[in-house]
């Protein structure tokens, strides 16, 4: 149904239309908090982000010094959130953890003494199984109208819904990514060693928004869901993998998530629904008029990964830290094959998971 | 054969524009050599006998010099005193005045206009002799009213094309295109290319009255919009009441359109028929029982899809687009009095994009007439009316392969009588009931892997009773009004279900407590009230008036569409308990002047309207499979207003027009917070604010039956809301846009060409029409989008150009 009137446009301009790019000034909603963050039945610790909108291609303003309190309403427990960096504020949820039916909110007060909060989320209590794996593929994208193809991998999940549910559930599933990055065999020197690789941190395809709400289906089953596509780049020359977060999420989460799709993928032809400012259910306690966006979400969510070995890559790209040319001649590679921890969100400590899945 | 060099395509468009702009030039040059001509010239009675005081009556009857013929139908126009008259089925008239020189105009389509210098000093009774107008049939401009009619009648924003003003406009795909010439009017516009109906001076698509026959049609248009749903072959005049609606109309608060087909011929049989690029048509008409029963059948059909087999893309080659429509009227003389008439209308309209998703919708249309003469000063028209109007939409891939189908049922019984109790007094009284119905919402399975669950959401059923009365009559010679009322009383019946909800101004699913359950035909809820209809002119001298105008209107019928055109999916929905009557007051203030007998006609008109109880949506409006509308409405306040230009040439070689509008539409969402707090209560330009319009519209005619025209079009872009900033939720950039219809997108230019070639084959009456649609190819904005580029992480925007081209067509006519 969701799809209804942006298949109808895409058709249309398929059929008769042409695009050209343009520029289109708007006025308004500059300035605005920005409250987002999430609580879930994994373990913490739990991120909230506090910010001020700025402008077109310009991250939030950080704001800090805030207090924001998580609640669990239910056991009526309280943890706070510390700042890490500026507004980034973290709670280790050694009190408060999510637990399913569970409701919980946040609080934020700036040091304006301006009080914020979130409206009560429910955890679900249900979470489906997921089976999860990858296929080699292809995309396309159009470069000043020819077509580019590049190989990607995709990651699909087929999910299971326990049997005997008659409630509506909604689900969305993120997919970060953790990659091995070996360095350029140069031993070391001093011992003779070759230097260990680094793992690198990210996030899969972060504007796919992957939902799927089993709302007036009969099936309580859903194939081959692409959640996330990944070019094919350096980062498979070794193991990569995927950790895919399935969610099982309120209604009114789907529907700000579904708007944010809308937002992204989805939006502003002839026959779409005409795009606005999404709200959350973040608001203001001191100005009932005062806009606020973001939203913080409970959720009931599991993980799954999975590993694409190189082997797995039919077209793989020329490694760039081992070229016969330079052999062992560092100088001549780019800085990351001899101090990989110059990639962003890269570490030389294995993570605790490695290939244990 | 035409040979096109090659050539620097700025040369040419510069050439074009020359053109253009000198067009209007020798326009005025080809007027200042016109001259006046009478047929005749008679003296009745005895100047030096005639009572200054006393009115005098001038009775006559038209007949064709051809073969004798009475001409019923004809219009007879007395100048100065403005008396225009209709000829009765035996071809007489009578008018009355004061003793003095006039000019009697008779016309008649198909018939040379006939001019009488009549000296009238005494009662007398005249024939008047018609000739056919073999020489300029096709090409001439047939008007089928007084000549100064737009200075002389009393109402204000009234536009009348008749069939063959629209088979001039430059065809898109070489179809004459009803709505398509009324949008070349002052103050009526469109979304774009694509776009379904029209708007009039800043108004919706819903809020224009569209009939047929008299009958009420929901979707006027064929093919993704770029064809209108009036075949113009059976089709024989339009009217367009926007500014000072009479008060026969009534339901919609900003125009009516009154589409009139015509009736076969009850003589001898004809025939029309067009062949074009993506369409054929043909009609067939002709007495059934000579002079007592006639019968005109018409239908077009498309084969548009070979079109789409051209372009190099699978998907679009696996596509499908078609249409067809259907019109037969059989009409039946009772005696000299009466004439009644049967007709009905179907079509059918179906796209599919390659195997994939596609929709459907068809409307059904059957009216049935009734015209009678009661007696010299009584007539009654008697009309009964039924439709369906049906839309699906089709999905079949995966799990959530879909099928929606919607629809609306519609019948209506009006009766009005026209009479004339006093002298002068032209006075119209009337009834009407109508029954809206809608469809239940049907959801169902499509596809073989599809898991939806078939269910269906109840709609909403309405009837409406109304009661009017008007009277046009003459104060004296300078002042002339026409003064009505109109009672509506409307009923939202059952079955139904009306929920309730704990807090009344955040109506969501989550705030609804309870529910109450109406049976069938029972009140769920009354609205009703009064909508008095003024309108004044006051003559400065036979050429010059002023009109002022006031009415109001309400509406119990909306096209539930939040997007910027409408689609065909869109749902129709009455008023309920949540849903209140929009009602508009319309106010107007024109001045009109004609020129060199009435050869040029000029008007300036200010409407100012004000509106309440629009349908506005909430952000993010889920309005498909929803049995509770009014959790994703509210209702706002609308104020338009505007100036609207216009100067027409009437005869000659040249003929046409050039219009400036200047039109604003604003809106205002009160109260409300969340996703119904809009642009935080403060007015904004509504979808349709679009404040400069252009047109320029010519035709040249060259002997018989050949002709050039065209078009050439201006419009501001239309509001649009914009990307202004961003933030991150959990990993993903998410968009913030802007306040709703703070950005605009960029102006529309067009021009379009025609060339029409008669008398192809001289055995036969045909022509050829070689068109040229958006000559500039011009890659006009009609929407934007936003799309992102690549693995860019936010949406940027694009320009939309549904037909970024220029589209030429050829059409061969032909008619026996």
């Amino acid at each position: 149904m969701r799809k209804l009137r942006y298949t109808i446009f895409f058709a249309l301009l398929a059929l008769l239309g042409c695009k050209d790019p343009v520029t289109l000034e708007g006025k308004g909603n500059v300035g605005v908090l920005v409250i987002d963050g999430k609580v879930s039945t994994l373990a913490g610790p739990y991120t909230v982000r506090l910010g001020y909108t700025v402008g077109i291609d310009q991250k939030p303003s950080p704001v800090s010094s805030a207090i924001i309190k998580l609640i669990d309403d239910d056991n009526a427990l309280t943890e706070y959130f510390s700042e890490t960096t500026p507004g980034v504020y973290v709670c280790p949820g050694a009190v408060v953890q999510g637990i399913p039916t569970h409701r919980y909110h946040i609080t934020v007060q700036l040091s304006d003494g301006r009080t914020y909060a979130s409206r009560p989320e429910r955890i679900p209590d249900v979470v489906g199984s997921d089976k999860v794996y990858p296929e080699i593929g292809t995309r396309s994208e159009f470069v000043n109208e020819t077509e580019v193809k590049y190989n990607v991998v995709k990651v699909f999940v087929d999910t299971q819904l326990p049997k005997g549910n008659d409630k509506a559930y909604y689900m969305r599933w993120d997919v970060t990514e953790t990659y091995m990055f070996e360095q350029t065999p140069i031993p070391n020197p001093l011992t003779g060693g070759i230097p260990t690789p680094c793992y690198v941190d990210g996030v899969s395809d972060p504007q796919r928004i992957s939902l799927f709400s089993t709302a007036n289906l009969t099936a309580d089953i859903r194939n081959h869901t692409l959640v996330a596509q990944r070019d094919i780049d350096q980062s498979f020359l070794a193991t990569h993998a995927f950790t895919v977060y399935q969610s099982t999420i309120t209604v009114d989460c789907y529907n700000y998530w579904n708007h944010i799709d809308q937002l992204i993928n989805r939006s502003g032809g002839i026959f779409d629904t005409p795009p606005a400012p999404i709200t959350g259910n973040v608001f203001s306690l001191s100005d009932s008029k005062e806009q606020v966006f973001g939203y913080f979400e409970a959720s009931n969510t599991t993980l799954k990964r999975i590993y694409v070995y190189p082997f797995q890559i039919t077209t793989p790209k020329q490694p760039y830290c081992l070229d016969p040319r330079y052999g062992i001649y560092y100088p001549a590679y780019p800085r990351e094959c001899y101090q990989c921890t110059l990639l962003p969100n890269s570490t030389k400590v294995l993570p605790d998971w490695w290939l244990k899945d | 054969m035409l040979e096109f060099a090659a050539f620097d395509p700025h040369v040419l468009k510069r050439s074009i524009l020359k053109l253009v702009l000198l067009l209007p030039v020798l326009l005025i040059c080809a007027a200042a050599v016109g001259q006046s001509r009478y047929d005749s010239t008679l003296t009745i009675g005895r100047k030096d006998l005639a009572t200054a005081t006393t009115q005098y009556t001038l009775r006559g009857v038209v007949k064709s010099a051809n073969d004798g013929d009475v001409i019923p139908g004809a219009h007879v126009l007395l100048n100065r005193v403005n008396k225009l008259t209709t000829t009765d089925a035996n071809g007489t008239f009578n008018v009355t005045a004061l003793p003095g020189e006039y000019d009697l105009t008779v016309r008649f389509v198909g018939m040379k206009t006939t001019i009488y210098r009549i000296s009238l000093y005494g009662a007398a009774f005249v024939t008047v002799f018609m000739k056919d107008d073999t020489e300029y049939l096709q090409e001439v401009e047939v008007r089928s009213e007084a000549a100064d009619k737009n200075v002389k009648s009393a109402i204000t924003g009234v536009s009348k094309l008749n069939i063959s003003d629209i088979k001039k406009v430059p065809p898109f795909l070489g179809e004459a295109d009803v709505i398509k010439s009324l949008q070349l009017l002052p103050g009526v516009s469109s979304v774009g290319e694509g776009a379904n109906g029209f708007n009039v001076r800043g108004g919706r698509v819903d809020q224009n009255l569209v009939m047929m026959n008299g009958g009420q049609m929901f979707n006027t248009s064929h093919l993704l919009g770029f064809f209108s749903a009036f075949n113009p072959d059976v089709t024989e005049n339009v009217v367009l009441y926007k500014g000072n609606v009479p008060a026969q109309y009534g339901g919609r608060i900003s125009s009516v359109l009154d589409v009139q087909n015509r009736n076969g011929d009850f003589e001898k049989f004809h025939a029309k028929a067009g062949i074009g690029i993506a369409s054929g048509r043909l009609a067939v008409d002709g007495p059934i029982v000579k002079d007592k029963t006639s019968i005109i059948v018409g239908s077009r059909f498309s084969y548009s899809s070979w079109l789409l087999g051209l372009v190099n893309n699978a998907d679009v080659k696996n596509s499908k687009a078609s249409f067809y429509d259907f019109n037969a009227s059989v009409s039946q003389k009772f005696g000299a009095k009466n004439i009644g008439s049967l007709s009905y209308y179907k079509s059918n309209d179906f796209f599919r994009f390659s195997q994939q998703f596609g929709y459907q919708y068809g409307t059904d249309l059957g009216v049935f007439q009734l015209k009678s003469s009661i007696s010299e000063k009584v007539t009654s028209q008697f009309s009964a009316s039924m439709g369906h109007y049906v839309s699906s939409y089709f999905d079949p891939s995966g799990a959530d392969g879909i099928n929606v189908r919607n629809g609306i049922n519609y019948i209506q019984v009006k009766e009005n009588i026209g009479m004339s109790p006093w002298e002068n007094h032209d006075m119209n009284t009337g009834i009407e009931l109508s029954r809206y119905k809608s469809d239940p919402e049907k959801i169902s399975p499509e596809g073989d892997e599809s898991g939806v669950i078939s269910r269906q959401n109840a709609r909403d059923t309405g009837r409406e009773l109304s009661a009017y009365i008007s009277d046009e009559f003459p104060i004296n010679e300078k002042l002339s009004l026409t003064a009505g009322l109109r009672y509506t009383f409307y009923q939202n019946i059952g079955a139904g279900r009306v929920y309730q909800y704990s807090d009344p101004d955040n109506k969501t699913e989550s705030t609804i407590v309870d529910s109450t359950v109406y049976s069938k035909g029972q009140v769920i809820k009354n609205y009703g009230g009064l909508e008095p209809r003024f309108s004044a002119r006051v003559s400065l001298n036979n050429n010059t008036s002023i009109k002022f105008g006031y009415n109001r209107m309400r509406q119990y019928i909306n096209l539930i569409s939040n997007t910027a055109a409408p689609t065909p999916i869109d749902l129709w929905q009455v008023s309920n308990t949540y849903i209140r009557p929009q009602t508009g007051n319309n106010f107007s203030l024109g001045y009109f002047q004609n020129f060199s007998e009435n050869k040029w006609e000029t008007s300036i008109e200010g409407f100012y309207r004000i509106s309440n109880d629009l349908i506005e949506y909430k952000n993010f409006a889920v309005l498909l499979d929803n049995n509770h509308l009014e959790t994703e409405l509210v209702q706002a306040h609308g104020r338009s207003f505007g100036a609207e230009l216009f100067i027409r040439k009437v005869y000659g070689p040249w003929t046409g027009w050039l219009s400036y509008t200047y039109s604003r539409s604003y809106v205002q969402v009160p109260g409300g917070t969340g996703d119904f707090a809009i642009n935080n209560g403060k007015w904004f330009p509504s979808n349709y604010d679009k404040p400069h319009n252009v047109t320029l519209s010519m035709v040249r005619r060259f002997g018989n039956a050949s002709s050039f025209s065209y078009n050439f079009i201006y419009t501001s872009g239309r509001p649009a809301s914009a990307v202004t900033t961003n933030y991150l939720s959990g990993t993903s950039t998410t968009p913030v846009f802007s306040d709703r219809n703070t950005a605009r997108i960029p102006d529309y230019i067009r021009l379009d060409i025609s060339l029409t070639v008669g008398n192809v084959f001289k055995a036969v009456k045909d022509d050829l029409t070689f068109s040229i649609y958006n000559l500039f190819a011009r890659k006009n904005a009609y929407s934007v989008f936003y799309q992102r580029p690549g693995s860019r992480p936010l949406p940027e925007a694009y320009k939309l150009s549904m037909i970024g081209t220029a589209v030429p067509s050829i059409t061969y006519n032909i008619s026996f």
